[in-house]
């Protein structure tokens, strides 16, 4: 049996029904329901298929379907580094798409039913990116996930904001899909052949191709400075679209540097400081401005590109070792990279579903307008305490690993030779630890004001309950956060195969080394995350026994004697980080607007931060409009009228007439 | 002599009994440099005995997160404890890799402290909540760096490099990294001049504002939690700057226990001769004390030599 055939037809189970409910007008409960069926049934389908490759590694994992075009053969290969991005891609879709269900009750059927097929769209588009093994198949699915996504952002095109996140992200989804183009033809073109396995980068263009991977890659990645899009578009599409594209569609750009990183043949040096730089400026800058945002989505949106920051940083190390034969470095390095994009994924797609749940329930996405939610609504507190604490590195959970083994590379680099890789190192410690520390505010930050204390509006004290599908979604979430801590050590021989077949490293006695050792420490950090677990079990108990026998009062918090304290007295959320912002305010080119206290008996003062997105409104914009301005004077090329494009075809082929005679 | 397993429960045991004594110390010297005789030594104690046989005040406004948070600090502390070694003693689970382990307990256990403080809605306990993280923020990479640089010089990743019993330190790193350690144990354990534990104003609290709703048992388990972190913290700087041991487990734990009631001594004393530093001035003070962890781990990188 061809697993890559079964895989295909999970494909099809994806597509198919959603497709044929376009016509089941007459019935439009069913027709509404189709769609996300069908995409749960075809992602447990993935995930079998995908567990039952991984446990036969003898079955043939490669097919081919012959078509009549010239170059596009339609040649499918599934290699562990597809089958390491298919899980969470199916865990996500399958969950996302539970949380979907209840969205979509709001929308009206014909809307739903197109929802329901771009969205399959969008999850097969993803399939094929990670199991094309032609360059041409690569960038059809690639294109197919950039429209798909785009249009799926459009939902609720009624709305102005929607429509300029939605416009922003097609904008630079298509940046990407440029130079991932000029990428693989380039590369092809030297081949002569479009397959992965035919392709190997000349030297001498290696540092062109390299500028290719890392801008068409990153954009779609989000990384420093091409993350503009993340905190435009985020907020704009509809929750589980944000889920689903904060949790793996971003990921297919490191995908994409993954794959193509052993093709471009000799690699240049300093790609590897490259991307160390990158990912230590996404990491910092990322971090702090998330932690002076106060929409609760764009501090996730941010908090993302923190996190692809982090993953940069992994594939720098794991870079640079392989460069300089550091082979426990190289490994270290492009593991920690690997595990943390599986634990972001499942972790940051069920922040923002729980973010998306929260501004449904406020009507706001304020947090300064929040508060006292976990009182009123227990279960979604949970959830987003459990993903808070993930995404800052906390133990007993997922993100603890990753960040685990990340500090653990940088510590092998601080042995490495040359010098400029230990001192790298050096500072790569300082900036991953102030991260983890900036983490920890933001997001005791954003959960306080929005679960704790009390409300600070008077809409916030009505909020309602959560509806079951949308909560069941975020529990299939969290549960794989605790189950990745449970599977960490059992997948670690797994995870040596991917970097070792992606990076086609012969098998050696230091690979052996580094495995064992990294599989001894894995297993410790899980181990000790269940440590962490008992001794908070038995914690419980010493603290219950303390209060046996014994009747606590109730009153209020302590106000120093006021008396009548309001909500209105909490502690806001652009105080609550201020002086950390002051201390980056030159990362973050902070704008700040205030009256200061004056006098012995100051009257008004006031204090308004901003912090601009620069580089969005500085560079990118008028980069924009200058280029819509130049190319606006070739308008008259497309005229709109058929004969004029027909003799365009017939001029072009007249040329290429001429050509190939000359 | 190699160290049995059952040695690491001695200073286990010791930390659990002895842990408030610390405290006492640092008061006993204050007292002592003020010319007055102070509370008792045992005081502590007996502020933790009394909280505990009393009953608790909740605010309307907690939620459960009030009291899941109190048991994930001593949950998260009393893990430090298992990580923490000892001298000869040793730790009672060490394995590679250890401090990160260890540095993520240490921030859990801040973080949940944080939480119990921002369920309360209180305006002072939010600013405490915050200068604490800040501080945090900028204190992480400093113990971060610190251990990491003990661990280069030992040859071994795990927090047992801190005791240098594997390969004895060089005398300048041991001196940077303790110089580093303690303003970190300053910092982590609000003292002067991060934080004035004796405070009686709410907006100048850091430590002691975070706990400011909690009473009873609840308020007796976080000081003694908070009093078993000091303790932690000079073992930690204790052994860093004793370089040298005894031939028995038993001479190796009167050693570092000396070098502790040294720098508990020593925290009196910065407490009695200076006031509390602007809180603008505290991050200097926290970048001063990473500029020497990072040179200490440039001079075990050899990079000047």
């Amino acid at each position: 049996m061809n697993i890559v055939v079964v895989l295909l037809f999970s494909c099809g189970i994806f597509i198919v029904p959603s497709a044929c409910a376009l016509f089941f007008r007459a019935t439009p409960k069913i027709a509404k329901n189709v769609g996300p069926v069908s995409t749960i049934l075809g992602s447990i389908l993935g995930i079998v298929v995908v567990v039952v490759a991984l446990c036969n590694p003898a079955l043939p994992r490669t097919f081919s379907i012959a078509t009549a075009l010239p170059l596009l053969d339609m040649c499918f290969n599934l290699d562990n580094l597809s089958i390491w991005f298919l899980l969470p891609l199916f865990w996500l879709s399958g969950s996302c798409t539970i949380y979907g269900m209840g969205y979509c009750n709001q929308l009206s059927s014909k809307r739903s039913v197109f929802h329901w097929l771009l969205w399959n769209g969008l999850v097969v588009s993803m399939v094929g990116i990670l199991i094309a093994a032609h360059a041409l198949v690569f960038l059809l699915a690639w294109e197919l996930m950039a429209i798909t996504s785009g249009l799926l952002i459009f939902a609720h095109h009624e709305n102005q904001k929607t429509r300029f996140g939605a416009w922003v992200y097609l904008l630079s989804t298509h940046v990407s899909a440029i130079f991932v183009l000029i990428l693989i033809v380039s590369l092809g073109n030297d081949a002569h052949s479009f397959f992965f396995s035919d392709m190997v980068g000349s030297p001498e263009k290696s540092s062109l191709l390299f500028m290719c991977a890392l801008i068409g890659f990153g954009v779609k990645a989000g990384f420093f400075p091409f993350h503009v899009w993340i905190p435009k578009t985020y907020p704009a599409a509809p929750t589980h679209v944000t889920a689903l594209m904060s949790g793996i569609t971003i990921k297919m750009g490191l995908f994409g540097l993954l794959r193509f990183i052993p093709l471009c043949g000799v690699l240049p040096e300093w790609f590897g400081f490259a991307l160390l730089c990158i990912g230590a400026v996404s990491t910092l800058y990322g971090i702090l401005s998330a932690s002076g945002q106060t929409n609760i989505l764009k501090i996730l949106a941010f908090s993302s590109v923190e996190n692809i920051g982090i993953i940069t940083l992994g594939l720098g190390l794991g870079y640079i070792g392989q460069w300089y034969g550091n082979v426990a470095l190289a490994t270290l390095g492009y593991c920690a990279a690997l595990i943390h994009i599986v634990n972001h994924s499942c972790i940051k797609s069920l922040l923002f579903l729980a973010g998306g749940t929260i501004v449904s329930l406020y009507k706001t996405s304020n947090i300064e307008e929040m508060g006292g939610l976990f009182k009123r609504c227990g279960p979604l507190g949970w959830l987003f305490c459990c993903g808070a604490l993930a995404i800052i590195g906390f133990p007993p959970l997922n993100g603890f690993i990753s960040e685990s083994i990340l500090i653990f590379a940088t510590y092998t680099g601080l042995f490495a030779h040359p010098d400029s890789v230990s001192l790298s190192s050096t500072l790569l410690l300082c900036i991953i630890a102030i991260a983890s520390g900036v983490a920890a505010l933001s997001f005791a930050r954003a959960f306080g004001c929005i679960f704790l204390g009390e409300p600070r509006s008077a809409q916030c004290s009505q909020v309602k309950t959560v509806s079951l599908p949308l909560q069941s979604g975020m529990i299939v979430l969290a549960l794989g956060c605790c189950l990745l801590v449970a599977i960490a050590p059992f997948s670690i021989g797994l995870l040596l195969r991917v970097v070792q077949d992606t990076m086609l490293w012969e098998m050696s006695p230091e690979l052996v080394a580094t495995k064992n050792s990294l599989q001894t420490f894995v297993t410790a950090l899980s181990l000790g995350c269940a440590g962490f677990g008992v001794l908070f079990l038995a914690f419980f108990f010493v603290r219950k026994n303390a209060y046996r026998n014994k009747v606590t009062g109730q009153g209020l918090t302590w106000d120093c004697g006021y008396g009548t304290p309001t909500q209105r007295m909490q502690y806001t959320a652009t105080s609550f980080s201020k002086e950390i912002i002051l201390l980056g305010r030159h990362l973050l080119f902070l704008q700040v607007k205030k009256t200061p206290v004056s006098g012995h008996f100051p009257t008004q003062s006031s204090w308004h931060q901003k912090i601009p997105e620069s580089l969005f409104s500085r560079v990118y914009t008028p980069l924009v409009k200058n280029s819509a301005r130049m190319l606006s004077k070739l308008k008259w090329i497309q005229d709109g009228r058929m004969h004029m494009y027909i003799l365009y075809i017939a001029l072009t082929l007249v040329a290429l007439f001429i050509w190939s005679f000359a | 002599m190699t160290s049995l397993w059952w040695h690491a429960l001695f200073p286990f045991v010791l930390a659990f009994a002895g842990a408030p004594l610390l405290l006492g110390i640092i008061v006993k010297t204050k007292a002592f440099f003020t010319g007055r005789v102070g509370a008792p030594l045992l005081q502590p104690y007996y502020d933790i005995v009394k909280n505990l046989s009393k009953t608790s005040i909740y605010s309307t406004t907690t939620s459960p997160i009030f009291k899941l948070g109190i048991v994930t600090v001593l949950a998260a502390t009393c893990g430090l404890l298992v990580l923490l070694p000892v001298g000869k003693c040793g730790s009672l689970i060490s394995f590679e890799g250890d401090i990160i382990l260890f540095v993520m307990l240490l921030a859990i256990a801040r973080f949940a402290l944080v939480l119990v403080a921002l369920d309360t809605g209180s305006a002072f306990e939010g600013l405490g909540a915050s200068r604490e993280l800040f501080f945090s923020a900028l204190a992480e990479p400093i113990i971060l760096l610190s251990l990491v640089a003990l661990c280069k010089s030992g040859h071994i990743f795990s927090l047992s490099a801190v005791c240098g019993i594997h390969a004895p330190h060089p005398g300048g790193v041991s001196l940077l990294i303790g110089a580093a350690l303690f303003v970190i144990v300053l910092v982590e354990n609000s003292r002067i001049p991060i934080d004035d534990p004796t405070t009686h104003l709410e907006l100048t609290m850091i430590h002691e504002v975070l706990i400011l709703d909690c009473s009873g048992p609840d308020l007796g388990l976080l000081e003694y939690a908070a009093s078993i972190k000091l303790w932690i913290f000079s073992v930690i700087v204790a052994q860093v700057l004793t370089p040298f041991h005894a031939a028995s487990f038993l001479g190796d734990l009167a050693i570092t226990l000396g070098g502790m009631v040294a720098v508990a001594v020593t925290i009196g004393i910065v407490e009695s001769s200076m006031a509390r530093l602007r809180l603008t001035a505290i991050p200097q003070l926290l970048l001063g004390a990473g500029a020497l962890a990072i040179i200490a781990l440039l001079l075990v990188n050899g990079a000047f030599a």
